[in-house]
Parts: structure tokens; sequence; C-alpha cells
């Protein structure tokens, strides 16, 4: 049972991920590889918020918020200016600095030795100390996260941005500042990315910069691929896809000696049996 | 924004129909005009030196051969492009150029000639679209659907999309996606539209339902432009012609003075 | 679909809920089951095959009949990611019942050690990080080498070769990064002039730092990185006009990966012994060897834990091995002598060695 709820918590962790992604690639056609840049930065938020500063748990995802608030608009101002591939460039080009910076601030972040001690949350005097309570707290967070993400799918919002992922200009002649969706939704994303970050470093309770490289943006792309873009049951069966598949695999009774191995062939022919034969992602509402 | 539940009050007539030419208002004045405009492409010149008028709550066609300059000018007018040099004056306004982002606000409304529609969104978002609160923050707690339900129903109404509303639009036929188009048009609260060749490529009954839905705009005395090739729903449909040639203005008038003038029916009809 | 996402439900819900089928006869010998979590995939899978060679030489070594209990081992894949690993110790906890887990990285062992500890099972990381780090866990043991200790031996090679500069090239990764602290401090400490550049992993291009090393007026380059950059880094200093008798070059295992290029003075540092790297090379068929000592030393210590606690008429819980490691202090180990601290760190000779005359050589004092 403890193994479902760890696995229950890291699908709930990876489920506000790719939510958040998916708002941003899925509604917003902008593919950003960037959200292992915000993840980390939400997760180290917390990390040194909760070890170093002495604050609470709530508070640190604040924290996290604003940080990756901030450096998404900026960042998000200079990206608005590209579209598609360069978008993924210049987004990825964001995740290697941000990884670079963790590795090397060690003054702040202990570099590649990270941060451990991290706690748990607390409300009031009730702490969320067991997986149970932890679990029931990301649960609380995965559904408001997709209610979230059904409620600007269906605002004038969402369509503008759905608008603009497929005709900018378009768009942009209907009289939005096309500009400025992309740059709300993308701080918007970037928020929302923390979050999930802050729920990683205290589930975990040590993170260092190696949960947070390039590789894990292209992951995060993979699930939202995997469920459908633009659909928020696409983004959550995704990442229960991607999360539980290998874990299923480890149950299948492969000979230990090659077990690692023919599960990764396993996991990658279904992965690639499922693109064949679901091209759009299993409940995607738009193609690239 | 204010609702026009009732701008489509006009009456359903049979095949062939024209439109009852009485304009409601401010019948005489212009409502854009055009001075000394030029736009070059690579050294030709696509708009030359034009000035014209465009007479307000008039249904106008605009006809030239292909080349003349009638889409450029109509991408200038509704900021697509910015000209080399010139003035416009839309409403008493007079600028250099329009901008794209500015349309709402001079309530002008078009149609593409190679029909953009957004592929992967259905009918109803492809109508809402145009809709859409500005604001960046009042757009994400105004749900459309609710808000323009009255107008969304009519327009759906209007052009045949009621049984076709949840489907995307890249999976409409070639006739139903001109209708979707001009059903978007439809749903902005304009007093310009411009249609750009909307009857191109369109079986005679929908046809007469494009017909229908333009003499519906110009019983409630909007100004509507037509760039059209076929002059007899020119004839049919429009109380003003501009002819453009070579990027300058040809004639204008009456269809039926215009069609009758010399150079008309030299340089562009061949007679 | 729905079908299909059901029954994915169903197998991970079997899964756990199908308890441990006990294999034992009733005259059989008891099973301990000795876990590991390693990268078997991924870039990292020759450091998780490095392991589990040395697990099979600890196993192999005994005298199967002469034990009180049948060791078996199960191997969990974990590709080197953080995310996984609270759940994959909690299937090998609560599924596969280990008694004992082994993993690569005191970082997964940070992770592990809360869960270890509420489930009473011993756990085990190599790492080179300091014994006066505080302790994990009641159960969890680090074993690695001082980096100190390896600086002050690299930092008496460039004394015994009589340098007057060194420009150092080190990789800013967990291992290299310590290791290049201690070497900083030391080398402002004799006295000769020095400088330090750090590059990320994934960097590619050395040359402008080189070139402003060279006309800095140094003609001694120490590169510290793992493959590929310590590759890259080298050819890069020989397009520099930088000759390999110029350079040194640090290296973590004994593999080919890491074989000494002609005239350059590598220097390299294993937790085993250099006849106990070529043993388990050779009989394992293995190159890359880093870490088979340290799993080695890991289940020899719980076989010999259990069998103990075993004569002495005890359960081999993982208090009863856990104090029994504790109580040695002091053991035989693959590197020569291991010592165990208070907190948990288990601590390697230092051994370093330089590769010369076609071998490696270990660097005395």
């Amino acid at each position: 049972m403890e193994y479902l709820i760890n696995l229950a918590i890291l699908f709930g962790i990876y489920s506000m991920l790719a939510l958040s992604l998916n708002m941003l690639i899925g509604m917003g056609g902008l593919v950003s590889l960037a959200q292992a840049a915000f993840y980390g930065i939400g997760a180290y938020a917390t990390a040194i918020g909760m070890t170093s500063l002495g604050l609470g748990f709530f508070t640190t995802i604040i924290l996290g918020i604003v940080v990756n608030a901030i450096l998404a608009f900026v960042v998000g101002k200079i990206l608005a200016r590209f579209q598609g591939d360069y978008y993924a460039i210049v987004s990825a080009g964001l995740s290697i600095i941000v990884f670079s910076i963790l590795q090397n601030w060690k003054s702040v972040t202990h570099g590649p030795l990270g941060i451990f001690g991290i706690g748990k949350p607390e409300i009031g005097s009730y702490t969320f100390y067991s997986n149970t309570a932890f679990l029931g707290l990301v649960m609380v967070f995965t559904v408001a996260f997709y209610m979230l993400y059904q409620w600007i799918n269906k605002s004038s919002f969402g369509r503008v941005l759905k608008a603009l992922r497929e005709d900018e200009h378009l768009t942009h002649v209907m009289g939005y500042k096309t500009k400025q969706y992309k740059s709300v939704i993308f701080v918007l994303s970037a928020a929302l990315s923390g979050i999930a970050g802050a729920f990683f470093a205290s589930y975990i309770a040590f993170i260092d910069p190696s949960s947070f490289q390039l590789k894990e943006g292209i992951f995060l792309f993979t699930i939202i691929i995997v469920g459908g873009l633009s659909s928020a049951i696409g983004s959550v069966v995704g990442a229960l896809i991607l999360i539980s598949l290998p874990e299923v695999l480890r149950f299948v009774g492969l000979p230990y000696e090659t077990a690692a191995q023919l599960q990764q062939m396993i996991y990658g022919a279904m992965l690639l049996l499922m693109m064949i034969f679901k091209p759009q992602g299993l409940f995607g509402k738009y193609r690239m | 924004m204010k609702k026009i539940k009732d701008i489509f009050k006009f009456k359903k007539q049979s095949a062939g129909l024209v439109c009852d030419v009485n304009p409601p208002s401010a019948y005489g004045s212009d409502i854009i005009t055009v001075k000394n405009l030029t736009k070059q492409f690579m050294g030709i010149k696509a708009i030359d030196d034009l000035t014209v008028n465009f007479p307000q709550a008039k249904t106008i066609g605009l006809i030239g051969a292909n080349g003349s300059g009638k889409t450029t000018l109509v991408n200038i007018l509704t900021g697509m492009l910015f000209p080399d040099s010139g003035e416009i004056t839309v409403r008493d306004k007079k600028r250099t150029h329009i901008k794209s982002s500015e349309l709402r606000k001079y309530r002008i409304a078009r149609t593409f000639q190679d029909g953009r529609l957004i592929e992967q969104m259905s009918v109803i978002d492809n109508l809402l679209l145009p809709v859409a609160e500005n604001n960046l923050i009042e757009s994400l707690k105004e749900v459309s659907t609710k808000d323009y339900q009255d107008r969304l129903e009519k327009v759906l109404e209007i052009t045949s999309l009621t049984e076709h509303k949840n489907k995307n639009a890249e999976e409409l036929s070639y006739g139903l996606r001109k209708l979707l188009e001009i059903g978007r048009v439809l749903m902005q609260d304009a007093d310009i539209y411009f249609f750009d060749e909307p009857f191109s490529g369109l079986f005679p009954e929908i046809v007469e339902q494009v017909c229908e839905i333009i003499c519906g705009l110009q019983s409630q005395g909007k100004t509507i432009v037509i760039i059209e090739h076929n002059m007899s729903l020119i004839k049919r449909l429009c109380n003003y012609t501009i002819v453009l040639n070579h990027g300058k203005l040809l004639a204008e008038g009456i269809p039926e003075e215009v069609l009758q003038n010399k150079a008309v029916r030299e340089s562009y009809l061949g007679i | 679909m729905k079908k299909w996402l059901l029954s994915l439900c169903m197998v991970l819900a079997l899964a756990a809920c199908d308890d441990k089928k006990e294999t034992a006869q009733a005259n059989a010998k008891l099973v301990i089951k000795i876990g590991a979590i390693l990268p078997l995939t991924g870039s990292q899978a020759d450091m998780g095959e490095a392991a589990k060679a040395g697990m099979y030489k600890a196993i192999d070594e005994k005298d199967k009949s002469s034990l009180h209990y049948d060791y078996q081992f199960v191997f969990e894949d974990n590709q080197a990611k953080l995310a996984s690993m609270p759940a994959i110790a909690n299937k090998m906890i609560m599924q596969d019942n280990v008694d004992a887990i082994g993993m690569i990285t005191s970082a997964m062992a940070r992770v592990v050690a809360p869960i270890a500890d509420q489930k009473e099972k011993v756990i085990y990381a190599y790492s080179i990080e300091e014994e006066n780090y505080s302790s994990f866990g009641k159960y969890t043991f680090i074993q690695g080498i001082s980096t100190e200790a390896i600086a002050d031996k690299l930092i008496q090679l460039f004394h015994d070769d009589k340098l007057d500069n060194i420009s150092v090239f080190a990789e800013n990764i967990g291992v290299l990064g310590s290791l290049t602290s201690y070497l900083d401090k030391k080398l402002s400490q004799i006295g000769i002039k020095y400088e330090i550049n750090t590059f990320n992993p994934g960097e590619r291009d050395f040359r402008i730092a080189l070139e402003k090393s060279k006309s800095k007026g140094f003609t001694n380059f120490f590169e510290v990185g793992f493959p590929p950059e310590r590759d890259i880094i080298i050819k890069q200093m020989g397009e520099a006009g930088i000759s390999n008798q110029n350079i040194y070059s640090f290296s973590l295992d004994l593999g080919k990966s890491s074989v000494a290029y002609d005239g350059m003075k590598t220097v390299s540092y294993n937790q085993g012994t250099v006849d106990f790297i070529k043993s388990i090379q050779q009989k394992y068929n293995i190159d890359n060897v880093y870490g088979s000592a340290a799993f080695y030393d890991f289940v020899s210590i719980v076989i010999e834990a259990c069998e103990s606690l075993y004569k002495e008429d005890q359960k081999p819980t993982a208090e009863g091995i856990t104090t029994y490691i504790h109580n040695k202090k002091q053991y035989k180990c693959a590197s020569g002598e291991c010592l165990v601290n208070q907190n948990g760190f288990i601590l390697n000779q230092p051994i370093v060695r330089l590769y010369e005359g076609d071998d490696w050589q270990e660097i005395k004092e």
C-alpha cells in the first residue's frame, strides 16, 4: 500500500506539472522546454525557505510563485518574440541556465550536494507527516489545478489562446494583444509548476539539481504528448501512464539479470504503439 | 458589449432576390476616405496614388482585374498592411495607417479570400472568437458561450451551421467554411464589413444564402464592401461601385452606370 | 480506453497486494534478501553493472555450505532518478521483503533513509563525502573515501614532481566539486602558482579557457572530469599544444575508459585495491568497475553480520545488523581496511594510484 501511495503522490505531482505545461503547449501552442526550470525553482524555494529561512511550507509556495512569476514575466517578454521551433530552443536555453545556476550558486543551493531535511506541510498544529495525509493534500491541489485548467479552457481567454496557437496574426487582427496572452499563460504556467516543485521537495525531503535538468522538461513534454495536447484529462492520464507503466513492469516477473533492460524495451514499445495508433495522444484535441 | 440580437431581422425572399436598398440613416456622408494612398511591393505599385471615398450605409462593389489592387486596398483598410504614403480617414479620424488591433474600435470586420479559420477549433469557438472580452483579466472571468448565447444561436441559424456547431472547422465542407467565416463577421458588432470574394466556389443555393445575409446587413444600414468578379451579383447586391485598375481609381458610382463606362468595359470587362 | 486504464489500475493494485510467497521449505535455509537500487539502464548503467559485479563477487567467494542463510539478491532500476526512489524503496521493503538495500550515491540514501528508519531496514550507499557529515538515519551506512585524503595525495604528487605552477580544470559535480575545494585550499597552502577553472557537466569547448591559462604563464595542467568531458578536454589540451608530459588527469575508475594517455600522469581512485579491481574485471568481464568494491563490501558485511547474529541465536534484524557493524568499528574490506564512525560513515583506506609503466601504482606516503 505504501508503494501505491508513493506512486500516487508522484502521479499527483506530475499531473500538476502536466496540466500546467498543457496550458502552455496545448492551449497556447507555445512549445516550452523550460518547465523543469520553474519546477526546480519552486522546489528550491521550498527547500531553502524551509531549511534556511525557517518558513512554513505554504509560505514557501508563495515565495516560489513570486520568484517564478517574476522570472517568467521577464523571460516571457523575450520568448514572446519567438514562435515554434525557436520558442522551444530558447526555452531549452533557459532550462540549461537555471540548472547551471542551481549547480553553481553553492552558497544558496549547496550546488551538486543538494539540500536535505526539507520538512512536511503544516496547517496550524497539524503536520502532513504521513504519506497518506500528504497524498490527500497533493490530490486537493491536483484537483484544483484540473479545475483551473478547465476554467481557463472554457473562458474567452482560453479561446483566444487556442486561436493564437494556430493563427497568431488573425487573432491579432481581431484586436487581441497576442503577446500579452502569451506572456500571461507563460507566467501562470511557470507559477503553477513552482507549486508542483514545492510538493516534490517536501515529498522527497532532499533535492539536488539533477532532478531539474532539461531531460525532465522533455519527460513532461512526453507526458502531454502521450495523454494528448490541449486536454486536461489527457494531462492526467499521460502522467498516470508514464509514471505507472514502468512501475507495473516491475511486477511482470522478468528475470532479474535482464529485467531492467527488458522493462525499458517493453515500455518503449508500448509508447511507440500508442503513438502509432493514437498519434494525437489518447485524449488530444490539438495537433501541432 | 451591446446586444445586437435583432440586427438580422430581414425577410427570407425567393431565389434571385434584389436587396431593398433604402438605408435608414446617414445617407450621403463617407465613412472611409482614402487620399493619395500608395503601396509598393518590390518596386511595383499595387496601389498608386489612390484617392477614393466609401459612402456610409452603402453596399459597395469593389471590382477590378486580378492585380488591380482590390485586396491590397482592403488589407490596408483592415490593418493587415501599412501603406507607404497617403492618408486614411475613418469616421472623421485622419490616420496614416490603421492598426489591425484598432479594428474593433473602428467597428470594422472582414472576411478573407482564402478563408482563414481556426481549423482545430469548433464552429462555436470560431464564431465566439471575435467577441471575446479584450481585457485579459476580464476575459478570464468571461465564459462567452453564456454571454453571447442569443447572438450565437441566431448566427448559427442564419449560416445553417447549427447541426455542425460542435465540429471543428477543418471538418466542414468548402461551402460551410465560407458560411462560418461570414458567420464570424456577423458575430461582431461592426459598422463596416469587408467581404473578400465571398461567393467564389460556392454552390448556387449557398450563394443565395450569402446574398440574404448581405441584404440583412444592408437593411440594418451597415456599410458593406464586397470584392467580387461576378457582375450579376454586384448588380443585384450593390448600390455603389468602385473600379480599380493598376492601383488607380478607374471609375465609381451606381453599378449600372459604372458598368456602362467605356474605360471599365475595355479594361476590365474586356468588351 | 477506459477498459485499458482499468486494467492498468488493477495490475497496479494486484501487484501491491500480492504478498511475498514463502519459497523456503521447512527444512531449507531461511532467505536473506539483499536489494540494490541501481541505474541499470540509461547513461549510468555501467555503474549499476559494476555494483552488481561487486555483489556477486562477495557471494561467490563464500562457501555456501558454511552459510546459515540463503542469500538472494533483488535488483531494481532507478535510471539514477531521485524521484523514483521512495516508491522503489517501498516496493523492495513491502513487496520483496528485503533485509538491506544498497544504492549508489548518498543523494539516493538521503531520500530513502527516512523510509528505512520507519520500516527498520539497513541501507547502504557509496559516496565520497566527508566523515563529519551528520547521520542520514539510524540504519544508514555511507561508505566513502575522504576527498581531503585524495587531495593530500595529489599535492604530494605535485610536490614530488617539483611543479612550480598548475592550472586545474575541474568538473562541477558532487565528488569532483568536493575534491576541487580541497585542492584549492591545499594548493594555496603550499604556495605554488595555481588557478582553478570549473566547468559544468555537458560543456564541450574549453579552448578559450586553455588559451587564457597559457597566456597567464601556466605550463602544467590538471584535468578533473568524468568521461566524456574528460576525454574532450584532454583532446583540446593537445590541440592547444600542451604536451602529455605536462598534463595530469584524474579518473574515478580503472576501466579502459580511464586508461592513461601516453606520457600523461593519470591519477585514479577506487574503493578497492589494484588486485581486487583486476580480479573483478577478469571474472565478471566488465570494464568500468567504479563502485564494485563498495557493493562487495556492502554484501560482505551484511552476510558477516547475519551469520554472526545467527551464531549468537539472534534474528538478523536491522537493529542487529546495524549494531554489529557499529561494534566492528574497524574491519577488512576491498580497500584493505574500513573504519566505521558513530554516524554510520564507513571510511575506506585512502587509495590513490598513478598509472606508470603500463600499470597502476599506489601513491604511498
